[in-house]
């Protein structure tokens, strides 16, 4: 069916949500230890070269991975002060004849323990809006085709979103989804433009995939991930109008159109 | 047709209707007991659904249910039942549904609005399209007669949809009667209006519900008749 593909596209866009509400409600944890890929300094050959040239070599080696750490750190700083936040998302998934791009607005707060999605496009989600409120455990979902208002559990929403994408259902491994220093992280870009540094990452993500991730150090938030699987492009999420901590009320988040009412 | 013969037609299609619902129909979910006046006169009974509700998929959900009523008029006219089996599968902006239906009166118009007619099984599909604040769709309905002039009728409607202050539809209507149609639906569903002008003149029909009390009122109109109905739900 042609809504499918488009379904499944949104689901990214809803995991990471949770994904993304999971990380600030879990702020507080411990940071997990950096794992910075370090390739192997020494092997037989090399050790035929001079010192000078071994020395060098480690010492770029190093010094590329220390950056990488402190932009790793930098960023999980910023999104460790988030207390709310607001922002656009445009997901691409390349699809086999073509590519599906969602647009939403998402909104969240820790405090509230409310996270809200607007889709903007395509037309077949456009003008739905989902809340999930943490503490009552449920997500509201407005339905415009039907102009109603479904209410159903918060666990069954993250499973159908987290089966859809084949990514298990163990939300724990994504309690850190922008920390990536959980995983190994490289610097493979940097740029520079009117003072502000644009760094490209590469970070080995579980599930064999691979995620390059851009980030500028006027912000420290990632402002578009790739997703790769086998060398091959799965998807692109792009972030943007990025606002931290706007100071978003319940009223912002949970606001909902005048409709019915309907329980699953 | 032989009248036994049709009884049996109708009555195969309820108990297909009853049987084809979910076990959880064990139980009604909603039962109410209509009381009204019209062209029989006053009449009363007993209207019965269950519906149920499931998900599909993370931004759709798929409902299941069965309903109908069986009234009986003040003098000795014939008792009027419909009854009717329907899906509704939602997935994002998108919508379709099919109902199953057999019965002597009319398809309800908003509810519950008793108009006899042959005794007859028909079915009613929808697709809808939304795009946000707007959509459009397309439904038909055909109903056979299971009498012995074995009267076929059929209706197709395109309609278009908007939200403002509740869904307004406005709709064609072609087939064997070719009209026009416009529909009200308040955001809660306490109000619902629907005016239709077709062949034989305009009709409109009128419901709202009571939030303080279980009844639902009604009131329809057409040129040839007016009726009235309050429902009561336990």
């Amino acid at each position: 069916m042609k809504y499918s593909s488009k379904l499944s596209a949104a689901l990214i866009l809803v995991v990471f949500l949770v994904l993304s509400f999971s990380v600030l409600v879990g702020a507080e944890d411990l940071p997990k230890p950096v794992q910075i890929k370090v390739n192997p300094l020494l092997d037989s050959e090399q050790e035929t070269e001079t010192f000078d040239e071994k020395y060098k070599q480690a010492m770029s080696e190093i010094s590329i991975s220390e950056e990488a750490a402190a932009v790793v750190d930098s960023i999980k700083a910023v999104v460790e002060g988030i207390e709310d936040l607001s922002l656009d998302i445009s997901i691409t998934e390349m699809r086999e004849r073509r590519n599906e791009e969602v647009c939403l607005q998402l909104k969240l707060s820790v405090e509230h323990r409310l996270a809200r999605i607007e889709f903007k496009a395509p037309s077949a989600v456009r003008g739905m809006i989902m809340v999930a409120d943490q503490e009552k455990m449920e997500v509201r979902t407005f339905q415009p085709v039907t102009n109603i208002i479904l209410v159903r559990g918060l666990d069954d929403a993250s499973k159908e979103a987290l089966a859809s994408l084949s990514l298990g259902q163990d939300l724990t491994q994504f309690s850190s989804y922008l920390d990536f220093s959980q995983y190994n992280v490289e610097i493979l870009e940097k740029s520079e433009l009117e003072g502000v540094t644009d760094f490209l990452l590469e970070v080995d993500a579980p599930g064999e995939e691979v995620w390059y991730v851009r980030v500028k150090d006027d912000s420290w938030f990632p402002h578009e991930i790739s997703v790769y699987k086998e060398d091959v492009l799965q998807g692109t999420m792009s972030l943007s109008n990025v606002v931290t901590n706007p100071g978003l009320s319940v009223e912002d988040l949970a606001n909902l159109p005048d409709a019915k009412v309907e329980r699953m | 047709m032989d009248p036994w013969l049709r009884r049996l037609v109708v009555l195969s299609l309820i108990g297909f209707l009853f049987l084809v619902a979910p076990a959880q129909a064990s139980a009604f979910e909603a039962e109410d007991l209509p009381f009204g006046f019209g062209p029989h006169g006053w009449q009363a009974g007993l209207g019965l659904s269950q519906e149920s509700i499931k998900p599909k998929g993370l931004l759709g959900y798929e409902k299941t249910g069965i309903g109908g009523y069986l009234t009986q008029a003040g003098g000795d006219e014939e008792a009027l039942s419909w009854f009717s089996g329907h899906k509704q599968v939602i997935m994002g902006n998108i919508g379709y549904s099919l109902e199953l239906f057999g019965g002597n009166t009319e398809r309800p118009i908003l509810s519950t609005f008793f108009s006899s007619s042959d005794p007859h099984v028909g079915a009613y599909g929808e697709f809808s399209r939304m795009y946000g604040a707007y959509g459009h769709g397309l439904a038909g309905e055909a109903q056979f007669s299971v009498t012995d002039a074995g009267a076929f009728e059929y209706r197709i409607i395109p309609y278009v949809q908007f939200q403002r202050q509740g869904v307004w539809r406005f709709s064609l209507s072609l087939g064997t009667s070719v009209g026009i149609g416009m529909s009200y639906q308040e955001p809660h569903e306490k109000v619902k209006l629907d005016i239709t002008f077709v062949n034989e003149g305009l009709s409109m029909h009128i419901l709202l519900s009571l939030s303080e009390h279980p009844l639902t009122l009604g009131a329809g109109l057409t040129q040839e008749r007016a009726q009235l109905f309050i429902r009561y739900s336990f």
